[in-house]
């Protein structure tokens, strides 16, 4: 067969693959995390997140939640963008967290609501919904057993990202293959 | 002779696939609500609600009863009365632009009309806060910004409320106080 | 005149299967939809009524000026009682109360009180929250707040998840 009638049929077939969506998942990813200095945000496809800081506290910046005995409050705050075109809770749900950390929150992990509260900066609101196009400063605020972590650690919180991909069984975005981008270390602060 | 058939009888069967492909209605046609349109200060009746919008402007910083509202970006502050057309129902306030859906902020509490119910014959007077980008009024959807009122939740094919807005249109306020949600008159 | 006549079955055929094939298209969703939308069962006042296992009857119905009794801006107080005898219980029942009125030309709903918001007090003696789980009579009696001058022949309006599609409607 002549090189040219190969040519002509690959090109013939990947010009109909387009209106079928053939070409619609095909992605590159990199196998080496890179890292992203604190305090500089990574853009993915639903947020653009910067960690500012992380510390450990037995006072929980609510004012009035007390750590049950042998837990204590890890506190990460980051400045959050919404890139999409509807409002996002700042962490998501189960499988695609806006970030990771080690040992407490991961993908594809179960992490249980009450195990963390989130508070925007700006007015002390509780469980805020980030605006799309609007930048804010959000708390989370985990709880974590005594011992999990250590004033002077460092930590590598993973900021993440994951295809936007329409939902079949429900209306609206499903995030297919979440995973890590890039990896923050961040030394953990002692703030009593 | 065959030849001269086939292939632009080919071509065309290829063009027919990206004219199927690109016509067909997506979930967005087949599921959009049913707005009932109207304009600042009509009464607008939906199936589920009846509502007058009074006034739309977009200010720096808003008050709205004790709760002090500040935002990176700019708050589109609504004046609306709304009741319930037939029985108790949430309302919910968001606004689109450039098809990007913008909620009405719950972070007021109970103070904005958008954060309870509402029950049928029993108007309510107050405002509701969509928080927009600071940069909104440059954006090219700017000028046909929608304001929807519906109530909340799984709005496919449901009867909803809409407003055109031309954000370009409206001056920007450094701040503004407004009364918690009231009882008000439709 | 002659294609017409030529075709003349064919046409007939298509007056019959178009409006047969829509008709067919609303067996899988559209008849079961209407079926299963609340059926309203008229009782008067006094009548006695047996729906979801108890016997019912609506035994008093009064629409009271919300004015003198302090009842919030431009609403008046509707008062229902009804009596209840559940001699068939069924345990896990949903039981729903309201006051229905198509006085605005159209049906309008209210949903009862759960904490009185005018002067008009439910004597302790009436049950408040309607119940089929368990066999006995009951009487019950609640309140609801209705647009002022605007219902003045309301509908009591009684559902039981064991009951729907039924709904009883009592006035």
């Amino acid at each position: 067969m002549p090189p040219l009638v190969i040519v002509g049929v690959a090109a013939v077939g990947g010009l109909i693959a387009i209106p079928l969506g053939g070409w619609d998942t095909v992605q590159l990813q990199s196998r080496v995390l890179p890292e992203q200095p604190i305090g500089q945000p990574y853009t993915g496809h639903r947020l653009s997140t910067a960690i500012d800081d992380v510390y450990l506290t037995d006072e929980h910046p609510d004012g009035y939640t007390e750590p049950d005995p042998g837990t204590r409050f890890l506190v990460v705050i980051a400045t959050m963008e919404n890139v999409t075109d509807e409002p996002q809770e700042p962490l998501g749900s189960k499988g695609f967290y806006a970030f990771t950390i080690p040992g407490l929150l991961e993908l594809d992990r179960e992490f249980l609501i009450s195990d963390y509260s989130t508070r925007l900066m700006r007015d002390d609101s509780n469980g805020p919904s980030l605006t799309p196009g609007v930048p804010d400063t959000v708390q989370f605020v985990f709880v974590v057993d005594d011992g999990l972590f250590a004033a002077g650690d460092e930590v590598r919180i993973g900021l993440t990202d994951a295809t936007p991909e329409s939902a079949d069984l429900y209306s609206g975005t499903r995030w297919a293959r979440p995973y890590v981008a890039v990896e923050v270390p961040a030394v953990i602060r002692d703030q009593s | 002779m065959r030849t001269a058939v086939a292939v632009p009888a080919g071509l065309g069967l290829i063009a027919l696939a990206f004219g199927v492909a690109f016509s067909t209605p997506g979930d967005a046609q087949v599921e959009a609500s049913f707005a009932v349109t109207g304009g600042l200060g009509e009464q607008i009746v939906s199936e589920h609600l009846v509502a007058t919008v009074d006034e739309v402007g977009l200010v720096r910083e808003v008050e709205v009863g004790f709760w002090r509202g500040t935002t990176a970006g700019i708050w589109l502050l609504i004046d609306a009365t709304i009741d319930a057309r037939v029985e108790r129902t949430t309302v919910d306030v968001e606004v689109y632009v450039d098809g990007v859906r913008y909620s009405g902020t719950d972070r007021a509490g109970s103070a904005t009309i958008d954060a309870g119910v509402v029950d049928a014959g029993f108007p309510l007077t107050g405002s509701a806060l969509v928080e927009l980008p600071a940069d909104v009024t440059e954006l090219p959807g700017a000028r046909t910004a929608v304001l929807r009122i519906g109530t909340g939740g799984d709005q496919r094919l449901d009867s909803v409320i809409e407003l055109v807005i031309d954000l370009t249109a409206l001056e920007v306020r450094d701040s503004a106080e407004r009364e918690s949600v009231r009882d008000g008159v439709s | 005149m002659t294609w017409l006549r030529r075709n003349r079955w064919f046409l007939v055929a298509l007056v019959v299967l178009i409006p047969g094939a829509f008709v067919v298209s609303l067996i899988p969703r559209w008849f079961p939809y209407q079926g299963a939308q609340p059926q309203p069962d008229a009782v008067a006042l006094g009548e006695t009524a047996t729906y979801s296992g108890a016997e019912i009857t609506l035994t008093g119905l009064e629409v009271l000026d919300g004015g003198p009794l302090n009842a919030p801006a431009n609403a008046d107080v509707v008062v229902a009682t009804i009596a209840f005898d559940v001699v068939d219980p069924r345990d896990g029942a949903y039981c729903e109360i309201t006051v229905v009125s198509d006085e605005a030309g159209y049906e309008r709903r209210w949903e009862s009180e759960t904490v009185s918001d005018s002067d008009y007090e439910i004597p302790d003696r009436f049950a408040q929250t309607c119940t089929f789980a368990e066999r006995g009579a009951y009487d019950l009696q609640l309140t609801f707040l209705v647009p002022h001058g605007q219902v003045e022949d309301p509908a009591v309006q009684i559902s039981s998840s064991a009951g729907l599609p039924r709904v009883l409607r009592l006035s």
